[in-house]
């Protein structure tokens, strides 16, 4: 019997117990796709993808599948890492309403199921650099001499970028010039997102994209996906 | 199966916890394991144990058995690692029955013996991978004699 033959065993004997965590994969998959609706190119989320995971990765028969029924957070994932402490986009990725902490993660299989998805969002994200405004306010300035549109937008914690926007057709600065100006920053967003294919996940999400990550990954999903469809689990 | 079997029974002889040296190993053979972190997995010979996973690579290493039940209600061998390879994260790693289904285990690591003895069901310190369905209740496995 080889390794996907034996993994399929259990899947293929799953019982009640396998769908334990349907209502919180089904209200975490809920709670990112209302975060993340408004990101370019996001379609919600099929939670039966996240169940599917959860079965090729885990099960009853994990001997921790009633604290961590995915695999994130184990001493040394880089994973969880970035998720908690990293500059990968989590900040972008994971709901404001969620308090993750490395102690909830490995304990509490709804925060455990919460950081997985995270992680996988936030690896399945493209993303980019835009100038965006800190506040509504829209103000007037009056430049000094020697004056650029980069020292204007230094000075006034603004962006070259915004100050074009706001003053269109100025392209030399004098002495006394009155100048429109808004407070913005240059700050990472999300552009887009990867398709949600069973190797794309498998790539991106399968051991932080590791080589060393299970190689089968993308068939277990796949038949994960069959036998969970198969059970009559709708969207 | 004669060894297997005689390594069983030797465990069962064996106190919980108590440092052991072994005539035969128990529960010898190759354990795979798969998913996001524990796609690997453990080998246990008569000299010496190793675990690869996604995180973690113990090279093979000599071994002593710090404590076995291979008769009660959740039968596991633990294994400490005597020489540490770098990338091993785990100073213990203990194959252990799973309490669903006739026939589970799973490979579990802890990052000291400490760890082990005082915080053995906390997640912080430890990683535990399923193991396939085991189609014996035994640790002498018809598949694990040989490393795949």
């Amino acid at each position: 019997m080889d390794g996907f033959e034996r993994w399929k065993t259990g899947i293929d004997r799953a019982d009640v117990e396998w769908d334990r965590y349907d209502p919180e994969i089904r209200r975490t998959v809920f709670e990112y796709s209302q975060h993340l609706l408004d990101t370019p190119g996001f379609t919600p989320l099929d939670w039966r993808l996240v169940k599917a995971m959860l079965w090729t990765e885990s099960g009853p028969q994990a001997s921790d599948w009633k604290k961590t029924p995915l695999q994130i957070g184990v001493p040394g994932d880089p994973g969880l890492r970035a998720l908690l402490y990293g500059d990968e986009g989590s900040e972008l990725i994971v709901p404001p309403c969620y308090v993750l902490t490395a102690t909830g993660v490995t304990t509490q299989p709804r925060m455990n199921i919460v950081a997985a998805l995270g992680y996988l969002l936030m690896r399945m994200a493209n993303y980019g650099f835009a100038t965006l405004p800190d506040d509504a306010n829209v103000f007037n300035i009056t430049a000094s001499v020697g004056d650029s549109l980069s020292t204007l937008a230094r000075k006034n914690r603004s962006t070259i970028e915004t100050l074009q926007k706001l003053n269109p057709g100025v392209q030399v600065i004098r002495a006394g010039q009155v100048l429109r100006c808004q407070r913005a920053s240059i700050r990472k967003v999300i552009v887009g997102w990867k398709p949600f294919t069973f190797s794309t996940v498998a790539q991106r999400y399968n051991g932080n994209g590791n080589p060393k990550g299970d190689p089968s990954y993308s068939k277990k999903l796949a038949y994960s996906m069959d036998a969970i469809k198969r059970r009559g689990a709708t969207k | 199966m004669k060894v297997f079997r005689f390594a069983c029974g030797a465990a069962i002889l064996s106190l919980a916890f108590a440092s052991v040296s072994w005539a035969d190993p128990p529960c010898d053979g190759h354990y795979p394991s798969w998913g996001r972190v524990c796609y690997g997995g453990a080998h246990v010979t008569a000299k010496t144990i190793e675990w690869y996973s996604a995180f973690s690579e113990c090279k093979p290493s000599p071994y002593e058995v710090i404590a076995s039940d291979l008769k009660g209600k959740r039968p596991f061998v633990a294994y400490r690692f005597k020489k540490r390879s770098k990338a091993c994260l785990y100073e213990v790693m203990e194959i252990s029955k799973v309490d669903y289904g006739d026939d589970y285990w799973s490979v579990n690591g802890y990052t000291s013996l400490k760890n082990y003895r005082e915080r053995h069901d906390d997640p912080a310190v430890r990683q535990s991978c399923p193991l396939g369905a085991m189609p014996s209740k035994r640790c002498n496995l018809p598949f694990a004699g040989k490393k795949q």
